[in-house]
Formats: structure tokens, C-alpha cells, sequence
């Protein structure tokens, strides 16, 4: 209890600091959202009624200080980009982003794993250095070549899968509960839906999950030979445990611990790579949103985002420190 | 733990197992699908800037008069008729009967002045249009009468972008004095041949046919519009070729030759009405004095730009203006800069600055491949001359906020000018006017010319078109005589489609924006 408060503690503290920084350098950047919003044609006294409008005529403390007020009930202003709420923005766009990293993040797992033990235990031999090598590839490949490279393979040529958006031309997205298309679909009881929000996820998903498979990959890897080769490894298998007891149940175990931090540290990186496999597969998205929101300066947009995001990135590593005990219950204590 | 992998495994592999349900895509033959590259800032159309919320106003709500296929004359829609009266002042128009918003309230003289007065109010959108509005009165119920304070010339011809929504409509959803505006962001009641059906933010926008609208549906037509939000090139280009879109709106000069060869892709460039420029700041540094501004225009290499650079997807500028806007071909007198360093030299001569010496500043917008371009060839062509080029990158609203002010402005800068109508006046009374500097408009030349001045607001009241048009080209020759800024290129637009798709006709008013009404569908497959 006293973990999760201090948690919490540290989670708002981290929130009222981001929302520091992002004003203070969205603001320090001279720029002029209003003239921007205005339009091309726009006379000087449109611009300044748009500024009025946008509230960005006031001193900025005044600005900072309306923002922190709306903040607490929950209101993140309005965008300058698309002239509604950011809340509501967020609300259409995060889920798609969160779809995203949720499959790639399962998928890099669901590879990397069995990757990282198959080289570790056959380590010096062709296993493992084919193991290598695809995780080399993985870390190497540019994540915008990458995706266009799938997009012509399964796309144009093989008809396998859609080139982008998260579902067919004109289709009707399910009623949202989660946001998540695959989920809501499923809840709707709309199987088709379901089927075709999956046929558009493949592809982002692997563009999106390479980025970080390779690493973890590795990182399973190099993890598991140091553990195989500890004395309580040694142990189990003098007293006869079969070897694939002490592979799993052991070792790979023990060896999760500081993958599990890297992961946590990468789920940044894959908001990172989301930016560009939202652009590639016009995968409606929080980096979709970002990049617009910083090329037009929409100063609450920027700073919704960024709030969020600091947000999730702390829940992650909240969520990864829990976990910690289920993997290692020495752990239990120190959390 | 055991448990919680293998759960963790299969929760990862269960949903790729089901990827044998495919691209499961279908389109309906009369649903025509196209891209937009941005998404609407919103679908009023008295506050929308951007071209996405333009066409999609183009396609719910109408105006009094509109541009058919692709004529730029204006001709009637809301209104059947109008008079204008002798002195330029007052016009009254006769206005369809018949017609009725998708609300199933009726279009009448009080719609009409609710929306222009709404418009007016907002002081957002295309408001800029309505400056010279005195007066809006109802006569009878078809008779609308506007009286101006000056006489305008463009009048008419900025009418088209002034369209009506349902007054019914916007006073049931008004909140706080807002005049209906955070409604009417994301719906639509107007008079338009189409109704919003759906808008996934970020994904697509969906219009679907409004089965009352005035004109009928007899002949074909599609009946539903997806438009779907694709910023990259490459995947639009992929799509059209597969034959999942009918319509692109960015294509990749690197993509043509291929599209080119493509023989169930129509590519045909158009001339746009833009005039892409590099503006010179008259007013501070080595650029104010006019010799040293012309050998710059000398140095630049147009032919390497516009041929090498960009491919020849643009036409050689002439004039600060399109010159089809009167009438000419080329407007005698013009004169058109070619890259003639022998000349330049000895301009930089007379301004006794034989050696260059001197060190010029350029702000471009990132991401925007053409300043980019136009920089780096004008900063090799400039260093030939011992000027020293330096180009800073930024984003649209920082080059913008330098541009604004004197102080901070660039001594060069990268521009598109985009005219709003088929007048000069769109272009000069907003960039080269002097009253149009710094914050006031886009003289960002902070250029002033006082005969300039002069021609254009006296121009703006003249209804002869022939006397108008020769002020015009009087002011075309002063400023490539003054040379504040160096005419680049007119952009070429290419919107490939399949041909399949009828209908589209290109028109350089509506450029980026689709009148789907005109457009129908022959042998797509469903």
C-alpha cells in the first residue's frame, strides 16, 4: 500500500513537472500558432480574433495558471489543429496507438523468447548464431523501410493484407468500450469485424515489433547464459531435474529479471517507432498526432501529449516493478 | 510462471492464427473512395481554412454562386440571378426556390442573410470576403440585396467560398453564443448534393448522397464518398495502383514515370494558379537597394531548379501574378528573370559590391522539399558571387512569427503565393500592397511601392474588366521592374485517378477540393 502511494506520489510529481517543462519550451519557441490557424488569407484582424479565441493573447502565467485550472477537472483545452477538445482527441487516437504497442509488444515477446533461449542454451553453434543474426537484422532494420518493404510484399503483391488504416474503406468502426477495435469487435460479438481489424494490425505490428525484438531478443540471450552457468543451475540438474524443467523453470525465470526492466524501459522506444509506422500504415495514432500538433505548434495538443505520455510511461515501470515479485518472490520484500 | 508465459505465448500467437481472414476489403461500385492529406480542422464553413474542411463544405453546402466542372466564371447555384447595380454597389439576387436544407427547413433570403451575418460575426474561415459588406437586407423572400461600402470588382468571384448553413440548425445547437460553432465542427445541414455520414478522427470522412437535393439524381453520380486521411505518398500511390482508392490527392514526383506508364491511371499535370517565390526583403540589409535585389534574381539558376530540381513538374513563373487572370499569355513588359550571372555582376558593380562580400539570411519551413531545394540551389548560385547564403530550418508557425516582424524577418524567404479567386487582386492586395506588411497581411517583403498601392485599390472598383485588367498588368510591370522578390515557377498539379472514375474535371479555383456531385463510376469492380 505504502509502495503504490508513494507511487502515486512520485506519478503527480512527475505530471505537474512535465507540464512545466512542455509549456515553458512549447512557449519559448517563437512561433505563432494563431497566424497559422487564421489561414493563408487571413487579414491582420482575423488573426488577432483567432488569437483571442485560442486564449494565446494573455500574459503567459495567466496561461499557465488557466491551464493548471482546467488540468485538475480534468480538461486538457482545446486543440488548435482540430479546434475540439484534446481530451476528445486523445480518446480517438491514444487507443490506436495503445492497440498497436500492445500487439507488437506481445509479438516481440512471443518471438524474442523463444530466440533468446534457442541461442542461448545451443550458444557457439549454428543455432545461435543464426539466432544472432535475425536479431542483428531486426535492430538494424530501418522501421519506415521496413514497412514499406511489407507493404509491397503483402500488399501489392500477395493481396494478403491491407496497406493501412485499422479497417476497410467506409467500415464502421464497433461501438468503443476500450478503443481497441479487436477487443470491441469481439465484445460486439462482430467476428468479420474482429477478422479484419486483426488483417489490419499484421502489418504495423511487425513493422512496429521488429524495432525491439532483435534487442530483447539478445538480451534473453546473454541473460540466460550467465544464469545457466550459476551454481543453483549446476545444482538442479546434479539432482537429476530434466534439463527442460531446469531451462524454464529455473533459469529462464531468473534470467526474465532484467529483460523485464528493459522492457519497460523500451516501451518508450516503441512509442518512439510508432510515429513512423503510424505514418507508413496511416494508423490513426498518438505519433500521428504528435507530429501534427508540433509541425502546426498546438500548444495544448503537444502538452496533452506529452502529459499522457508520461503517464503511461510511468504506469508501464509501475506495472514491471509489480511484476518483479510473481517472477523472483525474493523480490516481495523489497517491493 | 510456468502458466503465465505459456498464457502470455498463446495470448500473442492466438490473433496471428486468425490472419487467414484476410484483406477482407469491398467497395461498392458507387462508392467512390479517395485521399485526403490532411483531415478538416472543421466542417463549418465559416471557420474552416484548410482544403480537406473545404471540399467537404464544397460538397454540403452551397453557395449563391458556384464554379461549374472546370469553368472559374461563376455561375448561379443558390441564386438563380443577380444585377449589379451601376455604380458597383449594390447587388441584389434572385435566389432558388425549391430548395430546402437537409433539416427539411427552407432556403429563403432570411437563410441567406443569417449566414452571411454569421460569417461576419465569426470573423474566421473565408470572413475575409465579406470586408466590403455594408449592408444585408431582405427584400422579399427569393430577394437577397447586399450593398458594399466601395465597389469591389472580385466580389462575385469571392462569393464562391461563402456557403450557408441552416439557420434552424445552428440556433437549436448554439452553446454559449458560440453561433452553433463547436456543432457544427463535426456536423453538417446544408443544401449540398451531400450529407456527413461518418468521421473517424484520423481515419476517414464519409459522405453519403442527400437523396432531397435540389438538383436530382437522374444521370450517373456516385452515391457515397470515403475519404480516407493518408499522408504518405508512397502508400496512396500503392493503393491507387491496386485499385483500393480511385483518387489521389499527393503523389511523389518520383512516382510518375511509373503511374505514367500505368495504363488504368490517368496522370495529367494542370497549371496551377500558385507562384512559387523566394521573397526579398526590401527594407533592411544589402536587399534594399533594387541592384543588388536584381542581380540576385540574376544568380538564381531557374532552368536547374525547375527542370533538374523539380523535375518539370512546374511552369516557368511570369509575373507576380497568373497573367490567364488577364486574359494574357504574357503580359508585354513583364519581365522575366533568367539566370544571367555576366548581368548580375555588373549590378553588384554599380552597387559597388563588385566582390559580393556580404552575407545574406534565408528562414525556410522544414519538411517542405522545395524550399529546401530552392535554398540550396540559390546558395550555391549566390557563393558564385561572394554572397554568403545562410538557411535556417524551421517550423511553419516560427517562420511565420519571424516573418511578421521587420526585426526578425529574413532577408530571403520562400513563397507560395495562393491566389483564393480568379482576380490579381487575391494576390496583390495581399502580398505586394504596403498596407499588407508584417502582421497585417503577407507583404512579407515589407516591399511599398505608393503607384502600386495606388493601381491596386483603384483596380479593385473598376467593373470593366478589360480597363481593370490593364491597371493590372501596369502593376505586374512595376514590380518586376522594383524586383522585390524572384518569380520562381507555377506549380503543375497532377491528381492521378483511375479511369474509372468520370466526372473529375481539374480547376485551378478548386484546387484539393473534389465536387464528388460531377464524378460517377463505370466498370469499378465490386
Amino acid at each position: 500500500m505504502r509502495y503504490l502511494l508513494r507511487y502515486l506520489g512520485s506519478l503527480l510529481l512527475v505530471l505537474w513537472g512535465m507540464s512545466v517543462l512542455t509549456f515553458v519550451i512549447s512557449r519559448a519557441i517563437p512561433g505563432d500558432p494563431a497566424r497559422h490557424a487564421a489561414g493563408p488569407f487571413a487579414t491582420g484582424e482575423q488573426v488577432e480574433v483567432v488569437r483571442r479565441d485560442l486564449g494565446l493573447d494573455r500574459p503567459l502565467l495567466e496561461q499557465y495558471v488557466t491551464y493548471l485550472r482546467h488540468l485538475a477537472r480534468g480538461d486538457l483545452g482545446r486543440s488548435i489543429v482540430s479546434r475540439r477538445g484534446v481530451r476528445e482527441d486523445l480518446g480517438d487516437f491514444f487507443p490506436a496507438t495503445v492497440e498497436l504497442g500492445l500487439a507488437s509488444g506481445l509479438l516481440a515477446v512471443a518471438v524474442a523468447v523463444p530466440l533468446g533461449v534457442v541461442a542461448a542454451v545451443h550458444r557457439g553453434r549454428l543455432a545461435d548464431y543464426a539466432a544472432t543474426v535475425l536479431a542483428l537484422i531486426g535492430a538494424c532494420t530501418p522501421v519506415f523501410w521496413f514497412g514499406l518493404v511489407l507493404q509491397v510484399i503483402f500488399y501489392k503483391e500477395l493481396g494478403w493484407f491491407p496497406a493501412g488504416g485499422r479497417l476497410p474503406v467506409g467500415a464502421v468502426p464497433p461501438t468503443p468500450v476500450t478503443g481497441l477495435y479487436t477487443v470491441d469487435s469481439l465484445l460486439a460479438g462482430n467476428v468479420p469485424l474482429f477478422a479484419t481489424a486483426i488483417a489490419h494490425l499484421v502489418l504495423p505490428t511487425l513493422t512496429l515489433a521488429q524495432l525491439t525484438l532483435g534487442i530483447t531478443a539478445r538480451m534473453i540471450r546473454s541473460s540466460l547464459v550467465e544464469v545457466l552457468g550459476h551454481d543453483y543451475v549446476r545444482t538442479a540438474r546434479a539432482k537429476g531435474v530434466s534439463e527442460r524443467h531446469v531451462l524454464l523453470r529455473h533459469a529462464l525465470r531468473n534470467a526474465l529479471v532484467p529483460v523485464l526492466t528493459i522492457l519497460g524501459l523500451q516501451a518508450g522506444q516503441l512509442l518512439g517507432g510508432a510515429v513512423l509506422t503510424e505514418t507508413i500504415f496511416s494508423w490513426p495514432g498518438i505519433g500521428s498526432y504528435a507530429v501534427r500538433a508540433v509541425e502546426a505548434l498546438d500548444f495544448p495538443a503537444i502538452m496533452g501529449v506529452a502529459l499522457l505520455m508520461s503517464f503511461v510511461y510511468v504506469v508501464i515501470n509501475v506495472g514491471i516493478d509489480l511484476l518483479y515479485p510473481l517472477i523472483d518472490p525474493r523480490m516481495e520484500s523489497r517491493a | 510462471m510456468n502458466g503465465w508465459f505459456r498464457r502470455m505465448v498463446i495470448a500473442s500467437v492466438a490473433p496471428l492464427a486468425m490472419l487467414g481472414f484476410g484483406a477482407a476489403a469491398s467497395a461498392q461500385s458507387n462508392t467512390v473512395v479517395v485521399t485526403m492529406w490532411s483531415e478538416p480542422d472543421s466542417l463549418d464553413p465559416a471557420i474552416t481554412t484548410v482544403n480537406a474542411g473545404r471540399s467537404n463544405v464544397k460538397n454540403i453546402y452551397e453557395s449563391l454562386v458556384d464554379l461549374e466542372k472546370g469553368s472559374v466564371e461563376p455561375k448561379p447555384a443558390l441564386a438563380t440571378a443577380w444585377q449589379v447595380s451601376r455604380d458597383g454597389l449594390t447587388y441584389t439576387f434572385t435566389l432558388r426556390k425549391g430548395v430546402r436544407f437537409t433539416d427539411g427547413t427552407p432556403w429563403n433570403a432570411d437563410a441567406a442573410k443569417f449566414g452571411l451575418e454569421r460569417t461576419m460575426k465569426i470573423q474566421q474561415g473565408p470572413s475575409w470576403v465579406l470586408r466590403p459588406v455594408k449592408t444585408i437586407e431582405t427584400a422579399d423572400e427569393q430577394t437577397l440585396r447586399i450593398t458594399l461600402k466601395e465597389p469591389y470588382a472580385a466580389f462575385l468571384d469571392g462569393l464562391v467560398l461563402i456557403a450557408f448553413p441552416s439557420p434552424a440548425a445552428v440556433k437549436q445547437n448554439e452553446k454559449d453564443g458560440d453561433l452553433g460553432r463547436a456543432w457544427l465542427r463535426d456536423h453538417g445541414v446544408g443544401t449540398g448534393p451531400f450529407k456527413l455520414e461518418r468521421w473517424d478522427a484520423g481515419q476517414q470522412l464519409v459522405l453519403v448522397r442527400n437523396d432531397q437535393y435540389w438538383k436530382g439524381w437522374s444521370g450517373p453520380h456516385v452515391s457515397r464518398v470515403v475519404q480516407r486521411f493518408i499522408k504518405e505518398a508512397a502508400t496512396q500511390r500503392l493503393m491507387l495502383e491496386k485499385g483500393d482508392l480511385d483518387l489521389i490527392s499527393v503523389v511523389s514526383v518520383d512516382d510518375l514515370p511509373a503511374l505514367r506508364r500505368n495504363a488504368e491511371v490517368v496522370v495529367q499535370p494542370h497549371p496551377t494558379w500558385w507562384v512559387f517565390s523566394l521573397q526579398m526583403n526590401t527594407q533592411k540589409g544589402p536587399l534594399k537597394d533594387p541592384r543588388i535585389r536584381k542581380a540576385v534574381a540574376y544568380l538564381f539558376d531557374y532552368e536547374g531548379h525547375n527542370k533538374g530540381a523539380m523535375k518539370g513538374m512546374v511552369e516557368p513563373a511570369h509575373g507576380p501574378f497568373p497573367p490567364e487572370m488577364v486574359g494574357k499569355d504574357r503580359i508585354p513588359g513583364v519581365v522575366t528573370y533568367t539566370r544571367d550571372v555576366e548581368k548580375a555582376r555588373t549590378l553588384l558593380r554599380e552597387a559597388g559590391v563588385p566582390n559580393g562580400g556580404f552575407g545574406l539570411s534565408m528562414h525556410i519551413i522544414a519538411g517542405f522539399d522545395e524550399h529546401k531545394k530552392a535554398s540550396e540551389i540559390l546558395q550555391a548560385n549566390l557563393a558564385e558571387a561572394g554572397i554568403q547564403l545562410r538557411i535556417q530550418e524551421m517550423n511553419g508557425p516560427t517562420w511565420t512569427a519571424t516573418n511578421t516582424s521587420l526585426e526578425t524577418a529574413p532577408d530571403i524567404l520562400p513563397y507560395w503565393a495562393v491566389p483564393a479567386f480568379n482576380n490579381p487582386d487575391a494576390i496583390l492586395s495581399l502580398i505586394y500592397h504596403s498596407r499588407s506588411q508584417g502582421k497585417n497581411g503577407r507583404n512579407w517583403m515589407y516591399y511599398q511601392n505608393p503607384r502600386v498601392d495606388e493601381l491596386i485599390d483603384q483596380a479593385r472598383a473598376v467593373l470593366d474588366p478589360a480597363k481593370r485588367n490593364a491597371m493590372y498588368e501596369d502593376v505586374a510591370r512595376l514590380i518586376t521592374e522594383d524586383s522585390p522578390v524572384i518569380l520562381v515557377n507555377r506549380p503543375l498539379n497532377v491528381t492521378p485517378f483511375r479511369t474509372w472514375l468520370k466526372g473529375y474535371h481539374y480547376n485551378p479555383a478548386y484546387l484539393y477540393m473534389y465536387r464528388f456531385y460531377e464524378m460517377w463510376l463505370e466498370g469499378k469492380p465490386s
